[in-house]
């Protein structure tokens, strides 16, 4: 009984009774340093080496983890200011870009997704996605803060930090996202 | 007990060595930084703060109001 409990057996049983095309993605930590840490283990989507981003070449990019395609430039579709909450999501619904006219504000969990927890300033992957104007100042998720409605989730492009700012009063950039689940 | 991560200040920098060996270098820009990362943070904190304040206060204003 108790060799269920082992670390050893559990990740066993991870791999062998859950199978399933979906998860979360990896953090990008691929350096470890120190044993079982995240760049040790690596857990999460694309298996192994694969590429996860896909540039389309028409200034849109698809996540092959989580099949959300982004705009790679927000400034390329005139996104490229900070702007209040409700200015960003009218922003992105009436966007028509790469013909799609489907782009939304993504929630924090799609935001955050984009993230490579190896690099800072910015901490995504800039041969996908662009530099923003700043690295101080977040985007937007349309994700509501639930203890207080008045904040919405954010992440600062800096770190991945993720944060509660002001709908009515902050203004923060936004980065157009189109597909998932729904 | 594992073997602990051990910190050294040389040539301006920090440098972490990990039990394994591996080493880190950490430039002062780097830290500097990150320090203004989170002073930025900390503005927000306060301003945030300051607003759900506002909300408390308000909430104390009204208590003798009765909704129906």
């Amino acid at each position: 009984m108790h060799l269920n409990h082992k670390k050893s057996s559990r990740i066993v049983n991870r791999i062998t009774e859950i199978q399933t095309d979906g998860g979360l993605p990896k953090t990008g930590q691929n350096m470890s340093w120190y044993m079982f840490d995240d760049g040790y283990y690596q857990m999460g989507f694309p298996l192994g080496g694969a590429q996860r981003f896909v540039d389309n070449g028409d200034g849109t990019v698809t996540d092959m983890a989580t099949g959300l395609m982004w705009v790679s430039d927000p400034t390329m579709v005139g996104l490229g200011f900070t702007m209040y909450w409700y200015d960003a999501i009218d922003a992105c619904e009436n966007l028509n870009f790469a013909g799609h006219s489907d782009w939304r504000m993504p929630n924090i969990f799609e935001l955050m997704s984009t993230v490579d927890h190896s690099r800072y300033d910015p901490a995504w992957d800039t041969m996908y996605f662009a530099y923003p104007p700043d690295t101080w100042t977040p985007f937007w998720s349309s994700t509501i803060c639930a203890p207080w409605t008045d904040g919405a989730w954010c992440m600062y492009p800096y770190d991945g930090y993720k944060t509660t700012y002001g709908i009515p009063w902050d203004m923060c950039y936004v980065r157009p996202v189109r597909g998932g689940q729904a | 007990m594992a073997d602990k991560i051990k910190t050294e200040y040389k040539a301006g920098k920090k440098v972490v060595t990990f039990p394994d060996g591996k080493v880190r270098e950490i430039k002062k820009e780097e830290v500097q930084s990150f320090r203004q990362h989170l002073l930025n943070q900390k503005t927000n904190i306060e301003t945030q703060l300051s607003r759900v304040d506002a909300d408390l206060s308000e909430m104390e204003k009204s208590k003798n109001i009765i909704v129906e």
